[in-house]
C-alpha cells in the first residue's frame, strides 16, 4: 500500500494538501491507482450508478429522498461530482476567486473522518434546492491540516450499516494503523 | 516542507495521482458527456427490457466489440450519429429526440385579422420528433 499526492501546494502560507491511499491490488498499466481517482471515475460511470441505485431503490423510496427516481439520482451524483472536481481544480490551479482557499473552505466534516462538499459550492442546489448531498469522502486529517483520503461512497441511508459503508469504516481503521506504524500522527494526535 | 509532508512524500514512491488530468477532461467536456450519460442509461434500460438481449449480443448486432459497448454504457463515449442510429435500431428504442421548433408547426395563411400575407405557425400536438428507425433503416 502507498499514499500518493492528489495535489500538493508548495507555498506554505496557503497550504492545501490532499493525499490518497492506493490499495495493494489496485494497479493500472503497472502504476498504482489511487482510491480518490477511482471514486471519481465510478461517480461518472453510468453503468456503475445504474446498478448501484437499482440495488438501493429502497433507500431512494424513503421519505428523506421522497421517492427520487434512479434517473434523477444519477443526475444528482454527476452534478455533485462535477462540483467537487471543479472546486478542487480551482484551488489547485489558484484560479481567480480561489487564490486563498484551503481544503477546509470546501470540505465539510460531517462526522469524524466523513466529509462532503460544503453546500454553498453545489451549483445544482440552486436549481433543485430540495436535493441533498449523496457523495462522501472518508479520510484522516493530519496534524498540519493535510487530508489522506481512504475511500468514499454514495451515502443515501441514514446509518453506516450498508455493506459498502461498513467497508469504508474498515479501511479507515486499516489506514490509521498503517500511519501509526509509519510514525505519522493524526490531527488529534491519537490515531 | 513540513515533517508530515516529507514522510508522506517518501511513502508516495514518486507517484502522483492522475486525477487532475481526468478531472480536467470531465470539466471541459461536461456537456457532451451528459448527453452520452443520458444515452447510456437508456441503453442499459433497453438491454434489461429486451428479452434475451445482453451487451455481447448488442455488440455483435451492430458490429462492434463487447469492450466498446462496455465503454458506451459507462456514458463516456463521444458517440457518432451513425452509432446512435445503429444502437437505436438494434434495441428498438428512441435514443435521441428533438424538441418542436418554429418551423415544425403547420402553416396557416389565414390569421384572424384577415391578412393572408403573413404565415401563421400552429403548434403540433406532438412536441418532439423521434428518429427511431425500423429494421430497414426507414422512419
Amino acid at each position: 500500500m502507498i499514499i500518493i499526492p492528489i495535489f500538493v501546494d508548495e507555498p506554505i502560507k496557503n497550504k492545501c494538501n490532499l493525499w490518497s491511499v492506493c490499495y495493494k491490488d489496485d494497479y493500472q498499466k503497472g502504476k498504482p491507482l489511487d482510491i480518490f481517482s477511482q471514486l471519481f471515475n465510478l461517480w461518472n460511470d453510468d453503468s456503475y450508478l445504474f446498478d448501484f441505485f437499482k440495488e438501493h431503490q429502497e433507500d431512494l423510496a424513503s421519505p428523506f429522498w421522497s421517492g427520487m427516481s434512479i434517473d434523477e439520482a444519477i443526475d444528482n451524483v454527476l452534478d455533485e461530482a462535477n462540483d467537487f472536481e471543479t472546486e478542487l481544480r480551482s484551488i489547485e490551479l489558484r484560479l481567480p476567486g480561489s487564490e486563498k482557499k484551503q481544503l477546509s473552505d470546501i470540505f465539510q466534516e460531517l462526522h469524524k473522518h466523513e466529509y462532503r462538499l460544503k453546500p454553498q459550492y453545489k451549483s445544482y442546489r440552486k436549481a433543485k434546492p430540495s436535493y441533498a448531498a449523496m457523495l462522501r469522502l472518508y479520510g484522516i486529517e493530519l496534524e498540519d491540516g493535510c487530508i489522506i483520503v481512504t475511500g468514499g461512497a454514495i451515502k443515501i441511508s441514514v446509518n453506516m450499516d450498508r455493506p459498502h459503508l461498513i467497508k469504508e469504516k474498515g479501511r479507515l481503521t486499516q489506514i490509521r494503523n498503517f500511519l501509526k506504524e509509519q510514525g505519522i500522527n493524526s490531527r488529534e494526535g491519537l490515531i | 516542507m513540513s515533517k508530515v509532508n516529507k514522510k508522506l512524500t517518501e511513502l508516495s514512491a514518486g507517484y502522483i495521482s492522475n486525477w487532475s488530468k481526468e478531472a480536467d477532461f470531465r470539466i471541459k467536456n461536461k456537456i457532451w458527456l451528459r448527453y452520452s450519460s443520458n444515452i447510456a442509461r437508456r441503453i442499459l434500460a433497453a438491454i434489461e427490457e429486451k428479452e434475451g438481449m445482453n451487451q455481447k449480443m448488442l455488440a455483435e448486432e451492430i458490429g462492434v466489440t463487447a469492450q466498446y459497448i462496455s465503454k458506451v454504457i459507462k456514458g463516456q463515449e463521444n458517440l457518432t450519429l451513425e452509432t446512435i442510429a445503429k444502437l437505436s435500431t438494434a434495441l428498438n428504442v428512441d435514443l435521441i429526440s428533438f424538441p418542436e421548433y418554429k418551423y415544425s408547426a403547420h402553416i396557416n395563411l389565414n390569421d384572424s385579422s384577415g391578412k393572408t400575407d403573413t404565415p401563421q405557425y400552429q403548434s403540433l400536438p406532438d412536441t418532439s420528433h423521434s428518429f427511431l428507425l425500423n429494421e430497414d433503416g426507414e422512419q
